[in-house]
This record gives structure tokens, sequence and C-alpha cells, in this order.
């Protein structure tokens, strides 16, 4: 063995004492390694398996790339068939129609399926029962939602109307579709309160028999999803003047869940990346120290002959050492964790195929993140170790800390308290230690109000939409065009503050450029069922903010609307615009609507009074012989709200983490920073300085560098927030960041008691200082 | 007796054990000492011999194992944690070693902070440095201060703080001769003009030519005691 050998097989030993002695720090610095490990592993493997999990049920299911609605459908069918490319095609009925499931009304989807039942594209996943045969009569399949949500099962009987009477339909099996697996009625209407939607599929007969004038739909198949073929299809569609026509990205549920899934991947990124910065910089203040505390041996060492590379790498080692006890059983976590987190995303989206693969890729890239981390957290102090100069290194100790007082107490024009003058210069004396734990606490801040500001925004969208914009509690269908007879019997009834009569359609607003799709809502206008900034103008539209982006349109300008249920156009001016956070909805007065000649109104809006129990007046509006269909809006707010729960989860264990992260950097910079000063403490100990007096002074250099960090935490964790906010912005929802003073102050308060409470430990062993050994140590 | 006829230090079968079993460690054993107020005294005796351990009991910054410290009175052993802060506050000083200045302090405040415990002000921490010969240095940092210089600090944190026992380990130790001489006699200084009383523990038998007293260890007794005329000591 070569003396350089025998040096690093001496070192290594070392390396294992060091571990032991120091290993409620390197436990700390490992501990933050892990939390970034286990998020990063568990968030990529999730996030890859939730993405494979999604494309697995539309590939087993034959999900279309096409759906075109309306227009000469057997014709685009027949076209469709032959161009190159196309793999599938299918045409049914699609159409919105009255139901009454478990004696509750609805407006629900009906399918269509082919005679034969042997479908091509969307098939369906049979959960009970059997799916449609040939031959089958008043015969449904249930979607799935609306079978759990009324508790309904093969055998059961629901009702549908065919324009004249209520006919029974017979419930053959319930299954999941792919078109369903988020029950969005439209890209309009992406939520839907589970008592007043269901999509039944059904014979076609039976469709085109409740639905005559359809729409009809043809869905197409194309081969390995090619864009180019999708892109043709749809132009071939929109040229024949269909009334909508899109492709998978921008099917409703794909839609609406793409969203989520898209935010969970940045997710996947963005707080690993934050938690293995913290790593990084927990590990290099730890190495600092270990070095500034070694300076002699290593002078000793490099005295005897041991090369600076050799030296390098025993420092580098350290730190590599401490990423992997970290990263290993981080690692292991994560892969448990991204299982389980696989598991409860696809329940909690509905997506019925769920694929846990165990991914080497992922494994080996949280394994070279680690490293990675440890390498470069460990190379600059490791550096400074390997030139040091021995003959200074072994000098008799030279007092480390500062040759001039403080900026602070040059500013100051008064003299500062004894105590005071200590905590400055004990922060400006170890510059490093204390940005790096400024920025640790810029981190954990960065987490803190990113988790929190999700959580504000969320629940302030909600508030703003449904509480100040849409205030309808209940719309309710008749089955004519609504009186002033109807709206003042509504009114007469106790609970019902407000009656008005509105309509609300899909609608396809264009200009000769562009078009945009729109659910079409008309208010009076000086309606109260929704908050407008300014009463609805007589004549004209009000744009939405997907409608005024898409076509670029100013007020004053004329576009088209369409209204493909009544296959109508008719050209109208921009009056104005809202921003809601619904961006797809626009407004028109019933005034500017009956001016247009427009069909009258079928659908009354309801307020109710503050003690109105919407429930009961729901049932009791539902059970009017005129009264098609019932909608209960606050209803809704509750199933978003219930759609929410999964987000609450996740700001709940990010809070968790953070707080976690935030307790093993400070502990880890408080333990140094006492380490550091132990001779210090000694002597004012062995002088009878009381204890309290250095617990004040080191919880005060805690606060002061906490304090440091908060501010450009605050205002870096707001702009991330905003950034990853508007990764969930889209056709459905906007999502302005919103972050409230509670919230602000709760990641403060966090943040500092956490800073403070991980110093605990540190001023126990303060508190049991060896002074006799302590005070003859010679390093300062 | 009156207070003032107390012994500023005694000890009373004095041990002190180092861990248990077979590799226990007895650095003190059964040590009997009684030092007069005012006295000047030296620990000399070889590396390991106790010098230390017993210095380190008189100013309550180590228990014993068995025996009693009774320092101007109190039975530091009976002491309890907040008790103990108060002792070493009003009763003793430290001079050590390696100086243990506060890096982040001048020169005047590392004395101010400490000589502060017991009333001494920012006049008096002048002075204090004054009379070790650094009236040009109180506003400079540890390290701005050679090796000497601080140790005179570190003297003047002790003097500063108006204790009756002063007690310096080996306060030469890490200094020139010229530097080492010049510390002791403003120890000496210490005990002649203000009459405290001085235990100094060093394993140069020269300094003792300084003491009133010399005690000797080996193996954690005292195997020499002997007083020092002051006619023989140098002046």
């Amino acid at each position: 063995m070569t003396g350089e050998s025998q040096a690093r097989a001496i070192l290594r030993h070392k390396l294992r004492r060091d571990l032991r002695r120091r290993r409620a720090q390197i436990l700390a610095v490992a501990g933050t390694v892990l939390l970034g490990m286990v998020l990063f592993t568990a968030n990529l493997d999730a996030s890859r398996n939730l993405g494979t999990s999604y494309r697995e049920t539309y590939e087993r299911f034959l999900t279309a790339d096409v759906w075109v609605t309306g227009g000469p459908t057997d014709q685009l069918a027949a076209d469709f068939a032959a161009t190159d490319g196309v793999v599938a095609v299918e045409t049914r009925t699609h159409a919105d129609v009255p139901m009454t499931l478990d004696s509750r009304e609805l407006v629900a989807r009906v399918i269509g399926g082919p005679a034969d039942g042997l479908v091509d594209v969307n098939q369906l996943l049979v959960n009970e029962g059997r799916g449609l045969r040939a031959g089958d009569g008043w015969v449904t399949v249930l979607e799935k939602h609306a079978a759990d949500n009324f508790d309904l099962g093969p055998g059961d009987r629901v009702e549908i109307w065919d324009g004249s009477a209520w006919r029974p339909l017979e419930i053959v099996g319930v299954a999941t579709s792919a078109e369903y697996l988020f029950p969005a009625r439209s890209r309009t209407e992406v939520f839907t309160v589970p008592d007043e939607f269901a999509v039944a599929f059904v014979p076609e007969s039976v469709a085109s028999a409740v639905a005559p004038a359809g729409p009809r739909q043809v869905v197409a198949r194309v081969e390995g999803r090619d864009p180019e073929v999708v892109a043709e299809l749809l132009r071939t569609a929109r040229s024949a003047g269909v009334s909508d026509a899109y492709a998978l990205a921008d099917q409703p549920s794909n839609l609406a869940l793409q969203a989520d899934v898209g935010g969970f991947e940045s997710l996947s990124y963005l707080f690993p990346v934050l938690f293995l910065g913290a790593a990084g910089m927990a590990t290099y203040v730890l190495l600092s120290r270990m070095i500034r505390q070694e300076r002699t041996q290593i002078g000793m060492l490099v005295a005897d002959g041991v090369t600076s590379r050799t030296i390098l790498r025993h420092y580098v080692g350290h730190a590599l050492v401490v990423s992997l006890i970290g990263a290993i059983p981080g690692i292991v976590i994560g892969e448990l964790l991204g299982r389980w987190m696989t598991t409860l995303y696809t329940d909690f989206l509905g997506i019925p195929i769920t694929v846990t693969r165990f991914s080497w890729a992922t494994v080996l890239s949280a394994l070279g993140f680690a490293l990675a981390v440890g390498f470069v957290s460990g190379w600059v102090p490791a550096r400074t170790a390997a030139r040091i100069d021995p003959a200074e290194a072994m000098r008799p100790p030279t007092p480390t800390g500062i040759d001039s007082t403080s900026w602070a107490e040059r500013v100051w024009p008064l003299t500062l308290p004894m105590t005071a003058r200590i905590v400055i210069r004990n922060l400006a004396r170890s510059p490093r230690r204390v940005a790096t734990t400024a920025v640790g606490v810029v981190l954990s801040m960065v987490v803190l109000i990113t988790s929190l500001a999700l959580n504000d925004t969320t629940g302030s969208v909600i508030d703003r939409q449904f509480s100040e914009i849409d205030r309808r509690d209940l719309s309710v269908r008749l089955d004519h065009p609504v009186t002033d007879a109807d709206l003042l019997a509504l009114e007469s009834l106790e609970e019902i503050a407000t009656a008005e009569p509105s309509i609300e359609l899909l609608v396809v607003i264009s200009t000769p450029e562009n078009r945009s799709e729109q659910l079409l809502q008309v208010f009076r206008a000086d309606t109260v069922a929704h908050g407008f900034p300014a009463p609805l103008p007589a004549s004209g539209i009000v744009l939405g903010s997907t409608a005024r982006e898409t076509l670029g349109a100013e007020i004053g300008d004329t576009v088209t609307v369409s209204v493909p249920a009544l296959d109508v156009s008719i050209p109208v001016n921009v009056a104005g615009f809202v921003a809601e956070p619904i961006p797809s909805v626009s407004y028109t007065s019933l005034e500017a609507w009956t001016a247009a000649g427009g069909v009258p109104p079928t659908t009354v809006v309801l307020t109710l009074r503050d003690n109105g129990e919407h429930a009961a007046v729901r049932d009791l509006l539902a059970a009017r012989d005129d009264v098609i269909a019932v909608t209960d809006h606050r209803a809704m707010i509750d199933t978003i709200r219930e759609l929410l729960t999964i987000t609450i989860f996740f700001v709940g264990l990010m809070v968790i983490f953070a707080v976690l992260m935030t307790i093993g950097l400070m502990f880890n910079a408080v333990t140094v920073a006492l380490a550091e000063r132990t001779n210090e403490m000694a002597t004012l100990q062995a002088n009878g300085m009381p204890r309290r007096w250095i617990r004040t002074t080191v919880t005060a250099e805690t606060v002061l560098v906490v304090l440091l960090g908060l501010a450009p935490g605050a205002l870096l964790g707001w702009f991330v927030a905003g950034r990853f906010m508007g990764q969930f912005d889209n056709e459905s929802f906007r999502f302005d960041m919103v972050l409230s003073r509670s919230s602000l102050l709760l990641a403060v308060v966090l943040v500092v008691v956490v800073a403070v409470v991980a110093e605990l430990p540190g001023l126990r062993r303060v508190d049991r200082l060896d002074l006799p050994a302590v005070v003859r140590e010679r390093s300062v | 007796m009156t207070s003032t006829e107390l012994p500023a230090i005694e000890t009373r079968r004095l041990t002190r054990v180092y861990g248990t079993g077979p590799t226990a460690l007895r650095a003190l054993d059964e040590v009997d000492l009684i030092v007069p107020a005012g006295q000047f005294v030296v620990l000399l005796g070889p590396s390991g011999s106790g010098k230390t351990t017993l210095l380190n009991l008189i100013g309550g910054i180590d228990r014993a194992t068995g025996g009693a410290v009774i320092v101007d009175g109190i039975d530091v052993g009976r002491l309890d944690r907040r008790a103990l802060t108060t002792f070493r506050r009003e009763q003793v000083s430290f001079v050590f070693q390696f100086f243990n200045l506060i890096p982040t302090l001048t020169a005047v405040e590392n004395v101010e902070l400490i000589a502060g415990l017991t009333g001494a002000d920012h006049a008096d921490a002048t002075a204090a440095l004054d009379d070790v010969g650094l009236s040009v240095e109180v506003d400079r940092f540890p390290s701005q201060l050679s090796g000497g210089q601080q140790q005179r600090v570190a003297i003047a944190r002790a003097l500063a703080k108006s204790t009756p026992v002063l007690l310096a380990d080996e306060p030469t130790g890490a200094l020139d001769r010229a530097s080492g001489e010049g510390v002791l006699a403003l120890l000496r200084r210490a005990c002649d003009e203000h009459g405290r009383t001085v235990v100094i523990v060093t394993h140069d038998s020269s300094i003792a030519a300084m003491a009133d007293r010399v005690l000797e260890l080996v193996d954690g007794r005292i195997v020499v005691d002997r007083s020092v005329q002051p006619e023989r000591r140098p002046r």
C-alpha cells in the first residue's frame, strides 16, 4: 500500500468516526436530503404513472381523436372513413334529454350506441351487468358517476322524456367511459352537480326516439393519434358548417383532467428542487464548519505530504456520503409513496386503469440528483480545505472574528447595548452561514407561500365565482316559455327572494378569422342573479375572457353568434368584456336577445332569502308538473369544494414538509453557530454569565437571521406561487393568484416558531457543556 | 469566627475521579488545603498531576467526586445551578491559558462584559486595560492583538471583575518570556494592592519565585507545600 493510499484508508476511518460524532447534524442534513428525495421520487413516479394510466385508459377504450357535432353527419362520416390514417368512424345521437333517476328529474346526456352493439370508438368499461347488445330495446348502460350517486345498478329502472311522455328505461349495466372520466357536460360547463347530470348510453334507436332532432355526432379514431390527420378531419368538419368540432385535447373531460395532470407534473419538479436546494445548503454549512474546526489536522496532513487531491476527495466524499444517507431511504420511501399517490390520484380522478411501474429512470435520476447536490455543496468547502497553508493552519489560534464594528453600529447614532452588539457582530462574523441560513428561510417561505397560495387562490376563486358573480341559487326549466305569472307565482313562495327569466345555451362566437365556444347566458339588464360590474347593455354581447382573447375583438366590433342547437347564426356587436374565474361564459341582456329574435326563455333563475333552504325549495319545485328540471347551483359549490379536498390534502402535506425542512435547516445552522462558539459560551458560563443571557443572544441571532430571509422569501414565494398557479389556468377556470394576509402571517409565524424550536437541542447542549474541557480547548 | 477570619479557600479531602471501573482516573486524591485571604499561591506539578482539576473545582466549573471545596465560607459542592452561577460571578475570576476572548467584542467590551457582572462600568474596564498597559488598544478586536496583548486583556477582564479570588490556568503558557513576566507582575499586583487571593497553575518552576506559597502536586496529591520569603521574591 502506498503512503497516499494508506492515508486514504485512514481518512476513511476518520470519515466513519466523523459521521458518528456529528450524527445529530448529519441526520439533520440527511433528513433534508431525504425529504427532497421522497418528494422527487414520489412526485416523478406518480406523475409518470398517472400520465401512463391516463393514456392507457384512452388507448384501451379506443377513445376517439375527433368529435364533430351537427352538420351533415352521414356525409362527414363517409368522408372521414375515406381519409387515410382514420381507423374507425361512428355516428351517434348525442343529446341532452330530461330523465328521472331515483325520483330526481334532471337533464341527462343520452348517447346512442351502434345497432349491432359493437363499438369501435369510445368503448365502455362495464363495471356491473352488461354492455349494449344488438336487438336491445328500451334499456341503458348508466355511466358510473350517476350510478354511484343515485345508487342504481342493473335491474333498476329510470325514466326518460321522449318529448311527450316519460318512458321507462331498464338499466342493464354500469360502465366507466373515458369520455366522462370527469363528468363535464361541456367545455363551458365543466363542473356539474352529481344530482343534476347523468350520462346514459342507450341503443341508437332509443336515442333517436327521444331526441329525433339530434344533435348527431361523428366520432373518429386516427392511427397513432396522428395530429396532421386530426387537423385535416377538423378542417373538413368545420368547412362543412358543423356546430362543434374538437380534438381529444379539447374534449371536455380530458380538458378538465389535463389541468390537474399538468399541474401535478409541475409540482413534481418545483418542490423537490426547492428541498434539494435546501439540502445542498445544509451540507455546505456543515462541511464548512467541519473544515474550519479541522484546520489544524488538515495543516498537519498537508505538512506531512498528503496531497491536496486526497484532502479534496475526503471532504467531497463526506458530502456525498451524507447525501446518500438521506437519498437511499428517501428514494425507497419515495417509490412506495409514489405508488400510493398514483392510486390516490387515479381513484380521485376516476381513472379506471392504474399503472404503477417501477422506473429505473426515476431511481437513477433521483440518485444522480442527490449525488450532484452532495458534490456541488461539498466541493467549495473541500477545495478550501485542500488549499490550506499548513504553516498557517498550525500556528497558535487566531481568533476568528471580525476586525471592525458592524455597519449597523456605525449607522446607529446611539451606542447599542452590549447584548445587541454581540448579536449583530456574531451575524457579521459568519456572513456565509448567515446567508445560507437566510436562503434556507427563503426556501421554506417559498414552499409555505406556494402551498398556502394554492389553498387561498382556489378558495378565493370559488368565493368570487359563486358568491360575488354567480348569485343564482336555483334554476328551474319549465316546459313552456316563462310568463310573468310564472315569475309572480315563484316569487310568492316564502323562501324565494327573486325570480328572473333566463336562457343558457352553448354558442360559437366567431369572427372571419377565429372562433370561440362559449356558454351564453341571457339575463335581464338589471339582474340580481349575476354580479356584473355594470348593468348589461340593451344591445350587443359582453364577451368572456377566452372569447376576448381568441377573437381579439374590441368594443364595437361585430361578431357572429351561432347557436348549434337552434341552427341559427346572428351578427352581434361587442358591447363589453368581463374577466371572471370561469372565462368561457359570455352574456347578453334579455332585451338584446329578444330584439335579435331569440327564442323566449324557458328557464327561471332564482335567488333565495337568507333563511331559504335550497334543498327543500329544490324538491318542492321539482315536484311541479310544469317543471322539467331544477338545477341547484349551491350544490355545485359543494361539489367543487369536494373536488378541492385533494388540493387541501396536498397543501397540508407541503406545509408539513416545509416545517420539517425548516427544522432541519435551522437545527443545522444553529448547531453550527453554537459549535463555533462553544469556547465563548463556556468562558461566559465560567465567569458567571447567566444561561438565560446566553439563550437570549442565541435566540436573538436566530430570529434576526430568520427575519433577514422572510421578506425576500415572501417576495420570491409570491412570484413562484403566481407562476405555479398559472399552470392550472385553462379554458374552464382562471386562477389569479391570491395570498391572504392570514396565510402570509401563518407562513411567517411558522418559520419563526419552527426556527426557535429547532435551536432548542443546540441550547440544551450549551447548558450541558463540559466547562473544564472546553475552556482548555485551543480552538476559538 | 467572623467572615474576615475565614480562609479564602479550603478543601477537605477533595477528590475527583474521572470515569468508572478499572479505567477510572483519580485526578485528585483527598486533597486538604487552606489558603488564607490575600495569598499568592502557585500550583506546580507535571502534566496530569491534578493542578487544573483543583483550579476548576475551586472555580466551580467542575464537580468534586468526594470531599468539599469551600470558598469564602461557601461550600461550592452544595450549590445548585443558579447559586453556582452567582458564585462564579461574585467570588471568582478566571484567566485561561488560551485567553478565551470573545472574538466579536473589542478589548474594552470583552472586559466590560464580564466585569459588568460585578457592577464595573465602561470606565472601570478602560482603567483595567490601562493598568495592563493597553490604553491604546482598547477598541481593537482580539484578531488585531498579539498573543501577549490578548492575555493582558484576559487579565484585565479578571482584574476588573472585583472578586476575592482570582484563578489563572497557565497564564503565561502561550507567551514569550517578557510577556509572561509582565503578566505575572500584574497578578502579583492584584494580590498585593487589592488583597485578592491568587491561585496560579503552572509547570514553570521559575514562576514559583513570585509566590507567597508553592504547592506541588503529583498524582493528585499535594507533595510539597512551602512558603516563599518576601525578600526572596524578584522585584
